[in-house]
């Protein structure tokens, strides 16, 4: 359980700074919103994420579909900056 | 939640495992962090009345004599800047009474010594009597209140809020997997409690109903306790990749205004900014929660006034003035304000309960407590499932069922033991805080370690409800045998909260000899069970 549960804290937090990341540069809002939105929705993606990771039947799986959610979200967030 | 529906979207995972790795999940998690997530939730239910418990402790030991006329906000401020070597490149706070609480609270940073000029310096903090204008005592020498609200939101340890930060995720998690897990039943065994069946389903519906019902006030829990203890996480991320490492921008985008004016050395005569507060704490629909002055006595004052509008829902307002012309330099009100900042006070006014009566505050109490006894079902649980599988150690189990019953048991005694301290150590002994903290922690410990060496832990958990039970009746005792007077007085001045905490405490002490009186029958009826059945046989 200890290594699903490392993947699943690091990972989570991650993705959750990677969306949140996109969320901003995405969201047409005002900078205050946007901090507010980023911050609750960051702790959000966290543990659904969290959930999901612990959701695989063994570290491996877990850390597959970390390392994938991870590198798409990654891939989005290099659009968007290099877009910006 | 249909969990068909999410292992279809899960190809590698064989069907209905879901469910069986989050309840497993579930259980792993939360048996790692219910001593701390118990001791949480415990300290924060106490905390929930911090004001009440502050003038309890406080008050009688120092009767404000409310008919005397106050003397005025400058006198005050002045004379304990004539007696400190107060650092006037610092800022200065003055915190005000308020219907809890006669004393203003002064906070002075002082001039630090040669060499450490880097260094945070020492900070003054007194108890003013807001009437008399004298220091009564320092502030940290009345600590309970601080210490018990400190306990809960950093454990009182260097890395602490990260940690309570951690354990409050793992416990939103712990939420989320127990909506997957207990989905399908959610609303048809919404009150299911069975008492005619065997202890574990007792146990069961004890953690699922109380966990069903609390679910709401949970969630907020757990979400406002990351926000205020690990949003460093994302701060850091908005200041690397948004801000480019600029944390005063992101600081003045989140609503927090700084001001940092350099002294110019002219002398100013502060009478003006004693006006201003003056004013503003005739508003009735305002009330001043501090004031913070900066480049005291000098041309390039500031002065921040800080408080509670009483108009609307959770709104805390906030005015700057320069203190020579008298200019608002910058206001926070209903009309002009941040939105991450505002959202950021709805989740404390939710957070702390704040936002109405006591009562709002008697219910979070209730649900609290709920949530500590639903820890305990949890790990009880645990415990029964795990002590019938042959691969668990006998050591683990021990450990665990040590920590639940010493754990959870003596923070109870440990507050009730700090309480008592709070009362009995008179105010004249500098180190009396240091005192309660070591009571409170030398209780807390021997109860754990005992624990691991009595065999009955039912017997030992009515011991130690029995412990808890006798140190607040002494405390009550002590209360009225030291300062009857006191507390009559304080309660015709208005000043309620004394015996607020009584009645709290006289209640708690009814729960504890119930407790002690359950406890005791169920024990009575083990051992009959136990003894009724060789002759049975």
């Amino acid at each position: 359980m200890w290594p699903k549960s490392i993947t699943a804290f690091f990972g989570g937090l991650a993705l959750s700074v990677s969306i949140m990341l996109s969320l901003y540069l995405l969201t047409p809002f005002a900078t205050d919103v946007k901090l507010l939105l980023g911050l609750i929705a960051g702790f959000l993606i966290w543990v659904g994420a969290m959930v999901y990771y612990f959701s695989y039947n063994s570290a491996k799986g877990c850390g597959i579909a970390c390392i994938k959610l991870l590198l798409l979200s990654v891939a989005v967030n290099t659009f968007l900056f290099l877009t910006k | 939640m249909n969990t068909r529906t999410l292992n279809a979207k899960m190809p590698n995972t064989p069907p209905n495992k879901v469910i069986k790795n989050l309840t497993e999940s579930h259980s792993w998690i939360g048996i790692i962090i219910s001593p701390l997530l118990f001791l949480i939730f415990w300290a924060g239910a106490v905390t929930l009345f911090y004001e009440e418990v502050k003038q309890w402790a406080v008050a009688p030991q120092f009767p404000v004599s409310m008919q005397q006329p106050a003397m005025p906000l400058q006198q005050i401020v002045e004379a304990k800047l004539a007696l400190y070597p107060f650092d006037y490149q610092e800022h200065l706070m003055v915190q005000m009474p308020s219907h809890y609480d006669p004393y203003y609270k002064v906070y002075l940073d002082l001039v630090r010594e040669e060499g450490n000029e880097d260094d945070h310096g020492e900070v003054a903090s007194l108890l003013v009597d807001s009437q008399s204008g004298k220091t009564v005592a320092n502030k940290e020498d009345f600590f309970l209140g601080d210490f018990l609200y400190q306990l809960h939101y950093n454990l009182n340890l260097p890395a602490g809020t990260y940690i309570v930060g951690i354990i409050s995720l793992f416990f939103f998690f712990a939420l989320v997997s127990g909506i997957f897990i207990h989905a399908k039943k959610l609303y048809r065994h919404f009150f299911q409690y069975r008492t005619d069946k065997n202890r574990r389903d007792k146990l069961l519906d004890l953690h699922n109903v109380v966990g069903v019902m609390t679910l709401p006030f949970t969630l907020m829990y757990a979400l406002s306790g990351l926000v205020f203890n690990l949003a460093i996480v994302y701060q850091i991320a908005f200041v690397i990749f948004i801000y480019q490492g600029d944390q005063d921008s992101l600081f003045k985008d989140a609503g927090f205004t700084l001001f940092d004016e350099q002294r110019i050395e002219q002398p100013l005569d502060m009478t003006p900014a004693y006006k201003i507060i003056a004013e503003t704490r005739q508003r009735d629909d305002f009330n001043i929660s501090n004031v913070i002055f900066y480049n005291y006595g000098d041309e390039a004052a500031i002065i921040q006034i800080r408080g509670e509008n009483l108009s609307h829902f959770s709104q805390n307002d906030e005015f700057f003035y320069r203190v020579k012309t008298g200019e608002l330099l910058n206001k926070t009100d209903i009309n002009n304000y941040n939105v991450f900042r505002k959202g950021r006070e709805i989740i404390a006014t939710l957070h702390f309960g704040d936002f109405a009566g006591v009562d709002v505050r008697i219910l979070y109490f209730i649900l609290s407590i709920a949530i500590c006894v639903m820890i305990v079902a949890g790990n009880m649980l645990w415990l029964d499932k795990r002590s019938l599988q042959q691969n668990i150690s006998a050591r683990s189990i021990r450990f665990v069922r040590g920590l639940s019953v010493g754990g959870c048991g003596g923070l109870v005694l440990a507050t009730a033991v700090a309480f008592l301290c709070e009362r009995i150590i008179p105010a004249s002994i500098s180190m009396r805080s240091d005192v309660m903290v070591y009571a409170f922690v030398i209780s807390l410990v021997a109860t754990m370690l005992l624990a691991y060496r009595v065999d009955s832990k039912r017997r030992y958990l009515a011991q130690v409800i029995f412990a808890t039970v006798a140190v607040l009746i002494l405390t009550l005792l002590a209360d009225w045998l030291m300062f009857s007077e006191q507390i009559i007085l304080l309660w015709h001045d208005g000043f309620r909260a004394v015996v607020g905490v009584e009645v709290g405490i006289f209640l708690f002490i009814i729960a504890g000899i119930w407790a002690i009186k359950t406890l005791s029958a169920n024990n009575e009826t083990r051992v009959a069970e136990l003894t009724a059945e060789p002759a049975l046989d």
